[in-house]
């Protein structure tokens, strides 16, 4: 009764009904079934958030790598290789299909060599796209700061400046902000920043 | 038996498996890493978002560190990210998650301010939060509270008048913040 009872409920009811069933704790208590599946929904979502950092903390990583160009040292590219390949057995094995320029990425840094890679920009803005966090910001900021796109490197330190953020990160984020800014000869706003 | 939990399955089941009565003690784990940390976050979501951080890197889990010292390291990242994502979404007014908002009707407050608020006190020092919590949300004597966090009377003081301001100053800069 149970099982049918789940299976009107909804798909994801009814597997984590087969699942417990497998294990011999399936349990009658219609309360219990009530309770689980609104939250198990929850808890799900919550997963594919952690799922979606880690594919943006590897991409993150990519594009640092792909911005050091032929400096990037083997072991450095071996890690990344198997960080990579981790996200996209997880994604699999849970079932979810990242979207074309996502997996081409992902397929393309597993497989393919160092110099056959997207670009670091492309990388980088996948990243920021998927969570725009400090770390994923960081990569893209260091990208644009590295093709003298000093401005828009500038934009996004303002950004994450704009935010709430500890002591530590805002100090680095300040000290970036006024090396890109002097790259822009603006040294009076630095002088005003590194004052206050 | 943590480990037996862990193996051999996919990060969603696992995920339906930590969650089921659970057997691993992540609430409590949760509880004790929002009060170490003196984290101003809506406690049930940092649950939710623990047991999938668990479920998510079980595959990976061989027994090392061990499981009690792996769950913890699990729940603090989960914690981390989760401020993280409240900084990054502490100006969208549209953001606002539902405990603040049911927690602001009960206080009279705005829920953007206040989820605001919370996000400009996670981003002060922890010492500064564990006064701010000592002292403000628990109202406990400023020479217990001193002792407790390990400081002086006078910087703990100090401290949580650095939290408040925090928090004010996130409230007076409003969309800005």
């Amino acid at each position: 009764m149970l099982r049918e009872l789940s299976r009107e409920l909804s798909p994801e009811m009814c597997r984590l009904t087969e699942l417990e069933s497998s294990r011999g704790l399936l349990r009658s208590d219609l309360l219990q079934v009530g309770f689980l599946a609104p939250r198990l929904a929850q808890a799900r979502a919550e997963l594919v958030a952690v799922h979606i950092a880690e594919v943006s903390g590897a991409l993150s990583a990519a594009a640092r790598l792909a911005l050091r160009g032929l400096d990037a040292h083997p072991d450095e590219l071996a890690v990344l290789r198997e960080r990579v390949d981790e996200v996209q057995r997880m994604l699999a094995l849970d079932g979810l299909e990242p979207g074309a320029a996502l997996s081409g990425a992902l397929a393309s840094l597993a497989q393919e060599p160092h110099a056959q890679w997207p670009c670091a920009l492309e990388l980088a803005s996948l990243s920021v796209a998927l969570r725009p966090d400090v770390h994923s910001r960081a990569a893209l900021a260091a990208v644009l700061a590295a093709r003298g796109e000093w401005r828009s490197a500038v934009a996004i330190a303002l950004a994450v400046l704009s935010r709430p953020r500890s002591a530590a990160v805002r100090q680095r984020w300040l000290a970036r902000l006024c090396r890109w800014l002097e790259r822009l000869g603006e040294h009076e706003r630095v002088a005003r920043l590194r004052s206050a | 038996m943590a480990r037996a939990l862990l193996s051999g399955a996919t990060p969603r089941e696992v995920l339906a498996r930590v969650l089921a009565g659970d057997p691993l003690g992540l609430r409590a784990r949760v509880a004790a890493a929002l009060a170490n940390e003196a984290l101003f976050l809506d406690s049930d979501r940092a649950l939710l978002r623990a047991s999938a951080h668990v479920a998510r890197f079980a595959p990976r889990y061989r027994g090392q560190p061990e499981p009690d010292a792996w769950l913890t390291a699990r729940v603090l990242a989960a914690v981390r990210e989760l401020v993280d994502e409240a900084h990054e979404g502490a100006r969208h007014e549209d953001a606002t998650p539902a405990p603040f908002s049911e927690l602001a009707v009960k206080l009279k407050l705005d829920p953007v301010a206040l989820a605001r608020a919370c996000a400009a006190l996670n981003a002060c020092e922890r010492v500064e939060r564990r006064a701010f919590l000592a002292l403000v949300i628990e109202a406990r004597e400023l020479d217990i509270a001193a002792r407790d966090i390990g400081s002086t009377p006078s910087e703990t003081g100090r401290a949580a008048r650095r939290a408040i301001d925090a928090a004010l100053g996130a409230l007076e800069r409003g969309g800005a913040a």
